[in-house]
């Protein structure tokens, strides 16, 4: 028996009772399997990060659940047939698990722009200066030090 | 081919001061936990158009990278954070 955790997509537009069916069914599969839900975390609709399956947000609904090793699988397996569940993934619950707060999307639709760079964002704990491409882009090799390859080659 | 060099002291030619005294901030702050659920945290790490920002930047220790790209890419997937992001201009 081991600790798994797994997130599905819904799309936004679903009817409660939509909803709560796929969970049922969900929570069956856990059941059957002779595994056991731990928690449910519904995070509602989110905006996506890109468009997916023609969309641009999503219901999101989290489980938490115990059960053997092939109950996963399973899972997958239905995800997969099940045409309502855009996106899922299976994870095996983290030690530690200090969950953080989903962060709330603010008014879903509010924001047409895209992700933006760390700038007016509140700042916390740690501030992450904005990190330019120019900077990913250069590697140390660039600047060659001691080996000079254009003499060597001569 | 030039040998992969370890940059040492810092250097003005990047542009940038690479402090190698960077500490990484999830050995520094234990209490900060890498998750692939925290999207919030995990941009931090993404670059304007959307990549991962390499460890000689974020100064993240080797372990925390590894954990933290495991959850990127995670996010990723569940649409959390982008792929790319450099759409709009």
């Amino acid at each position: 028996m081991k600790k798994y955790e797994t997130t599905f997509v819904l799309d936004a537009g679903v009817d409660q009772s939509v909803l709560e069916k796929e969970l049922s069914i969900v929570e069956g599969i856990i059941a059957d399997g002779g595994g056991e839900v731990l928690d449910i975390e519904r995070w509602g609709v989110r905006r996506f990060a890109y468009e997916l399956k023609k969309r641009h947000q999503g219901n999101y609904i989290h489980v938490k659940f115990e059960s053997p090793g092939d109950i996963p699988d399973k899972l997958a397996k239905t995800f997969r047939i099940n045409e309502k569940i855009l996106r899922y993934l299976t994870v095996l619950s983290p030690p530690a698990d200090t969950t953080p707060i989903i962060t709330k999307q603010e008014k879903v639709g509010a924001e047409d722009i895209p992700i933006p760079v760390e700038s007016s964002e509140e700042k916390s704990e740690f501030e992450t200066a904005p990190v330019s491409e120019e900077m990913v882009e250069k590697t140390p090799d660039d600047e060659t030090v001691d080996t000079e390859e254009k003499e060597d080659n001569q | 081919m030039a040998f992969k060099r370890q940059y040492k002291k810092p250097r003005s030619k990047f542009g940038f001061e690479a402090r190698r005294k960077k500490v990484c901030r999830f050995c520094e702050n234990k209490i900060l936990a890498i998750s692939y659920k925290d999207d919030k945290l995990l941009r931090r790490f993404l670059t304007e158009r959307g990549k991962i920002i390499p460890r000689r930047i974020s100064g993240n220790c080797a372990k925390h990278q590894r954990e933290l790209t495991r959850a990127l890419k995670r996010a990723r997937q569940l649409a959390l954070i982008p792929y790319m992001a450099d759409m709009y201009h």
